[in-house]
């Protein structure tokens, strides 16, 4: 290695354990790193600028994060609760069931777990405390859980990020996680269930069944969403960025004038909150792209790829490993980091062991969700606890269960790529 | 001056809030051009569907887009991104006492100007010195009066408003800290008041 990429990994590494904006390290990082090797300083702000402004698919990000916003403010998340409710709240351990089915539809929708934890996860686990049934730590962590769905299911901003990273398409990608997601919420069920019993929570009233349709139809419209997303993408008639754009005008339609539940001020707020996370987001994808830029001119990839092809690895045990490796960063770093910096460096060794890379990214993006919800450091663990004063060690103890079954359902998806690509290859994936 | 503060904020939230609302509303104006001729058909009122058959798709629509979200990403980060507001990793930092933490903050922000200050002349020169950032122009995007394409050094220069506007915090930042100590993070402001209300 040279001095010029110690001096820089040196930077970048002490800014971001001091406590530094990450994107800023890796900034000062990548100055220094040009500084010494006697390069033109320039390019670190050129190379960002032309890249945000090239990287179209990346106005998918704050898209989406208005409509997440707009789901919130505009009491759709409402709504959508209520359906779940009056369907499977009459199980035994019913609102955890209604927990999983809401993060399941809400995530067709914002394609962020954080938005799903703070908006819909905060009113299921004010309903489940309520309720008397659920310790407050057993809420908060099955809601955190199901959160990670979220960007499993389309429309997902980690996938964006993802097929930016890896020059795969969106529109493959956004399909081969459905099942996958879907599978997440089964295992999730399968233990909140296995949990009720043992625990013997009681039942809920249930709603009547006679009134199933008023309500089915009072929430129909925000249960159409995804259908509306999804056919704009694979239909053609719209980008997957514009179709973003459609999400977005069908969330406020639907919020302002169908609920009549968005202000002006409370519109202009959202705009505003929306904006500055927008910002925030995209100073990290900057960085990552300078980063991705020096990573590729110093040709680490290849020597990676090289040394990995060198040791005779299976592609199998190729992909534990990268999931193990994923998993154990995922605990202490932010998934954005994951996908934008450390992912990269391993997209030349897959596609040289044939792994296929929408594949890949679902293990990926699903694997750094796990992230958010192993302790110590994680997001949603984080914001469950801003948001609802539940303290973190209560919620801790009760995520190890959660945890293990979607770890669980990780396992099943690396050794079946079949399952993960089914979707994809029906409509004319060739992987 | 503490007035003159809140002005400014209030203000550029507005101006974040406002290329936002515009990069949404453009993007629907572009779907919206692609189509209107092709479902002009369905219009019952003869005068508005003739009017729908002249409507041809928008060029411009996709760079302007792209101009007002780079300008977003840097202003926004520049005058409206707080500094909690940044993806970090502070475990550490969170487990260092008052003191360290002064000397990590004091550090992070002379090593950000540092590296700003070092980088900024030959940015500056490779935007505003050089021949080819003023000849060439950000296709397809022209002034609405004069008609003249926009050189794309206007592009880049919301990169240079950012580094002037990150030095000038992180030494406002450095200054702070080094008087009063290590803000508290939203975390423990949060804990904070758990403690005085049990």
């Amino acid at each position: 290695m040279s001095i010029e990429i110690l001096a820089g990994i040196f930077i970048l590494f002490s800014m971001a354990a001091l406590g530094a904006p990450v994107a800023y390290a890796i900034l000062s990082g990548i100055i220094v790193y040009l500084g010494v090797a006697g390069q033109d300083l320039a390019i670190a702000g050129q190379t960002m600028v032309q890249r945000l402004f090239d990287g179209f698919l990346l106005l998918a990000v704050p898209l989406f994060i208005v409509t997440a916003n707009i789901m919130n403010a505009g009491t759709i998340s409402d709504r959508l609760l209520n359906f779940c409710v009056a369907v499977v709240g009459r199980f035994r351990g019913g609102l955890g069931h209604v927990n999983v089915m809401a993060s399941l539809i809400f995530s067709g929708m914002s394609g962020s777990a954080v938005a799903d934890a703070a908006g819909i996860g905060k009113l299921v686990i004010e309903m489940m405390v309520k309720s008397g049934r659920y310790s407050r730590g057993y809420a908060a962590a099955i809601t955190a859980a199901t959160a990670t769905i979220g960007p499993i299911i389309p429309p997902s901003i980690p996938m964006v990020l993802y097929a930016l990273v890896s020059n795969t398409s969106i529109g493959f990608l956004f399909l081969a996680g459905i099942l996958p997601g879907l599978t997440m919420g089964a295992v999730l069920i399968a233990m909140n269930t296995w949990i009720s019993y043992r625990r013997d929570f009681g039942k809920e009233e249930a709603v009547p069944i006679a009134q199933l349709p008023l309500i089915t139809l009072k929430s129909f419209p925000a249960l159409l969403m995804p259908a509306i997303l999804l056919t704009c993408i694979y239909s053609g008639v719209t980008s997957p960025t514009e179709a973003a754009a459609i999400a977005a005008l069908y969330a406020f339609i639907l919020a302002a004038g169908f609920y009549r539940a968005l202000t002006i001020k409370s519109l202009y707020q959202l705009l505003v909150e929306s904006a500055r996370s927008s910002a925030s987001v995209a100073l990290v994808i900057g960085a990552s792209m300078i980063l991705t830029y020096v990573v590729v001119k110093e040709n680490i990839p290849q020597t990676l790829s090289a040394l990995l092809a060198g040791a005779e690895i299976s592609p199998i045990i190729f992909l534990l490993l990268i999931n193990l490796l994923i998993l154990l960063v995922g605990c202490i770093l932010d998934a954005t980091v994951i996908i934008l910096v450390i992912v990269p460096l391993f997209i030349p060794t897959c596609e040289a062991l044939g792994i296929d890379l929408v594949h890949f990214g679902v293990l990926v993006v699903v694997n750094s969700m796990i992230g958010l919800i192993t302790p110590p450091y994680g997001m949603l663990l984080f914001v469950i606890n801003a948001v609802t004063d539940i303290p973190l060690r209560e919620i801790i103890g009760e995520i190890w269960a959660f945890l293990a079954v979607l770890i669980f359902a990780l396992l099943i998806m690396i050794f079946s790529p079949n399952m993960v690509l089914w979707l994809p290859r029906l409509i004319g994936y060739q992987g | 001056m503490q007035n003159f503060a809140k002005w400014l904020t209030r203000g550029c939230e507005f101006i974040a809030a406002m290329i936002l609302a515009a990069i949404f509303i453009i993007f629907l104006l572009q779907i919206f051009a692609r189509y209107t001729s092709k479902i002009a058909w369905l219009m019952p009122i003869e005068q508005l569907s003739n009017w729908m058959l002249t409507v041809e798709p928008i060029g411009w629509t996709i760079n302007l887009i792209s101009l007002l979200w780079v300008w977003l990403i840097f202003f926004g980060c520049s005058f409206v991104v707080r500094e909690r507001d940044h993806v970090t990793f502070d475990i550490l930092y969170l487990a260092l006492p008052d003191h360290l933490r002064r000397i990590a903050i004091i550090i992070i922000s002379l090593i950000m100007i540092f590296a700003l200050l070092w980088s900024f002349l030959p940015t500056w020169d490779s935007i505003f010195g050089s021949r080819l950032m003023d000849l060439k122009k950000i296709q397809t995007l022209r002034m609405p009066i004069t008609g003249d394409k926009i050189p794309i050094k206007w592009l880049f220069a919301s990169y240079i408003t950012f580094m002037i506007v990150v030095i000038l915090r992180y030494a406002w930042i450095c200054y702070d800290v080094s008087i009063k100590g290590p803000p508290k993070r939203p975390i423990e402001e949060f804990l904070d008041t758990q403690k005085d209300n049990t």
